[in-house]
């Protein structure tokens, strides 16, 4: 007797439901959408806090921690800061535009929400940089810049330093030939060279922050270095921003003839026309206070190409597009751009990996399409490498003024492409220092509700 | 007929290279995220479209997923590909401490030719997916404020540096 078979249609029905329904909801877009939750803003007050204790003392005591009899004084002030933030900052000297040196000021915690994500996110990262491997220098970048954004200098120059390390001396032929054949990110993470040349560049700034000018002046050198080994042969040495510094520390150093030749190939660079203002010797000496504000985020580099052979840079979206600077609530200019990045991505030029990636593309695409060897040639994988520094500004601009010795409140205020403020992104910074002699640097990173006090309102 | 052979044949390469099979679509979004949130969510949200993850590099900010073979995606018009699959790419990048931008393509591995829309729907699936995780901000829908007091907006002065 035969069995009759079972009807494959309603399963058939079924298993087409299953498969097709959820795709057809979610591109018919009935999925309900997650609601944008959006804090308060509370501006972080123009007017200063009253201070409970001088620069000097702060610095004395910071200065005083490694020894036994005034260790005590800094334990003291430490161990008051709030614990989420304070941890780590122990070691580091207290910089203008931070919220640690802020409250060894006046004893307030200005600390934002933003600021206890990134200290969150920074620790996660560090844990990281334990592992050694291709990606280590990596590693290190982003860690790096996040405690540099932290104001952390000594923890964001160790991290700097280790990934020069790994970008510079490590190698391993073993993972070069594997790149060579295989898949392009095998090898150990150089970067490209508009990457070397801004690591130099935050080491020099890092040095130039701690007073240690001659250790700035070998880093920019190194950064003006590594970008005279870009690829693309007519845009080396264009980069005004290095020539800028590289200037301003000479300048410091009281090495007028070297300071002169950096001006003039800032002002030959031609990558920053509107800065041009701030390339001339006389500007650089009386200048006593100088701002380096970074807006944006760097180009970010995606997969193109029918097997995702190639990288190619885009340039990330950001709203921020200028910014103006006010002492003391009054309005003191605007900043100038001094360095693209993606400019500087654009134009490095067409390096021999991706001539390579090219030739490995091609190759598989004629194996692909040749019979029974096209099975092995489905395996074979030849994705460019999309690793890059993803914690680089957008721009760096530069503001520099004379203004009265003593201290002042910074604010900071930030425009869109229409000229329009971004109330949310307003920086407000409390006892920058300016001196008779020397010139303070201040670096800020544009962020979103950076400076927003929602939480700590007075009552 | 001899002559023609090795002239086919190099027609065939020709019209073929090139054409693995590749999302037309790529998506991108910008979500209220931490950075390492969104390398420890994705994994386990992209199961819910019939993904899973293969690879993932938080430094180099990159996530490789692979979709599984479901009832819709299993005729795929090529041997091979039924048993390769496809593969979708994300790459992360932070934009702020608490803001992240995704970047999402897919490849059909070992099919040539047309997929007939299937990479581009791993694409659309996997970015509606993560639409209901994390709410979306877009950088041009931010819209700075007027200055108080200005019918138009006037251009500051660019007297950078002024004594004051």
């Amino acid at each position: 007797m035969r069995v009759p078979r079972p009807s494959l249609g309603p399963r058939l029905y079924l298993i087409l439901a299953r498969g097709l329904l959820p795709g057809v909801a979610l591109l018919a877009g009935c999925a309900p959408k997650a609601a944008v939750k959006v804090d308060p803003f509370v501006a972080k007050p123009e007017v200063c806090p009253a201070a409970v204790r001088s620069i000097d003392q702060v610095l004395t005591s910071y200065v005083g921690r490694t020894s036994p009899e005034s260790a005590e004084a800094w334990t003291s002030l430490v161990s008051q800061a709030q614990p989420e933030w304070k941890a780590g900052l122990a070691d580091e000297r207290p910089v203008p535009g931070t919220p640690w040196y802020e409250y060894l000021r006046c004893g307030q915690d200005f600390c934002s929400k933003m600021d206890l994500v990134l200290t969150a996110e920074y620790e996660k990262f560090r844990a990281q940089t334990e592992v050694a491997d291709r990606n280590s220098a990596l590693r290190h970048l982003l860690a790096g810049s996040m405690a540099y954004e932290l104001g952390r200098l000594q923890e964001a120059r160790k991290q700097l330093r280790a990934a020069v390390y790994w970008m510079e001396e490590v190698t391993s032929q073993e993972l070069e030939q594997r790149a060579i054949v295989g898949r392009s990110d095998e090898k150990i993470y150089k970067g490209d060279s508009y990457e070397r040349v801004m690591v130099h560049f935050y080491l020099g700034l890092i040095a130039y922050q701690l007073g240690d000018l001659p250790e700035a002046r070998r880093e920019f050198h190194r950064a003006v270095q590594a970008d005279e080994s870009k690829p693309a042969v007519e845009q080396r040495g264009k980069f005004a921003l290095l020539h800028y510094w590289l200037g301003k520390t000479y300048a410091r150093l009281q090495d007028e003839g070297n300071a002169r030749v950096a001006m003039l190939k800032a002002r030959e660079s031609g990558d920053a026309k509107d800065a041009e203002e701030h390339f001339q010797l006389d500007r650089i000496r009386q200048d006593n206070l100088t701002l380096l504000i970074q807006i944006g985020s760097g180009p970010v580099r995606v997969l193109k190409g029918a097997d995702w052979q190639q990288a190619e840079y885009k340039p990330t979206d950001y709203v921020e597009r200028s910014c103006e600077v006010f002492i003391d609530g009054q309005h003191a200019g605007r900043a100038q751009l001094m360095a693209d990045m993606w400019y500087h991505a654009s134009t490095q030029g067409l390096s021999e990996e991706q001539k390579i990636q090219n030739s490995k593309a091609a190759a598989k695409a004629v194996l692909q399409a040749m019979p029974y060897v096209n099975l092995l040639a489905v395996g074979w994988d030849v994705r460019g490498d999309i690793r890059s520094w993803a914690l680089l500004p957008g721009q760096i601009l530069i503001w520099s003024g004379s203004v009265a010795p003593g201290e002042h409140v910074v604010t900071v205020k930030f425009y869109d492409a229409q000229d329009y403020e971004l109330t949310r992104y307003r920086q407000t910074w409390y006892f920058v220092p300016a001196g008779s002699e020397q010139d303070t640097l201040v670096v800020l990173r544009s962020a979103r509700d950076k400076c927003n006090m929602h939480g700590k309102e007075q009552p | 007929m001899s002559r023609l052979l090795p002239l086919a044949a190099l027609m065939t390469i020709v019209l073929v290279s090139g054409c693995t099979s590749h999302s037309w679509t790529k998506v991108q979004r910008r979500y209220v995220a931490s950075y390492s949130e969104t390398f420890d969510r994705i994994p386990v949200e992209c199961k819910k479209c019939g993904m899973s993850l293969k690879k993932k590099d938080p430094e180099a900010g990159v996530m490789v997923l692979n979709s599984h073979r479901i009832a819709d995606k299993l005729l795929t018009g090529s041997l091979i590909n039924m048993f390769a699959g496809d593969e979708v790419i994300v790459k992360v990048q932070r934009i702020s401490p608490t803001t992240t931008q995704v970047w999402i393509d897919s490849k059909a591995r070992g099919q040539i030719g047309p997929d007939f829309g299937r990479t581009d729907r791993n694409v659309t699936e996997l970015a509606a997916t993560l639409d209901r995780v994390w709410a979306q901000v877009e950088a041009t829908e931010e819209r700075g404020e007027k200055r108080p007091g200005a019918a138009s907006q006037p251009s500051p002065p660019a007297d950078s540096g002024k004594r004051l």
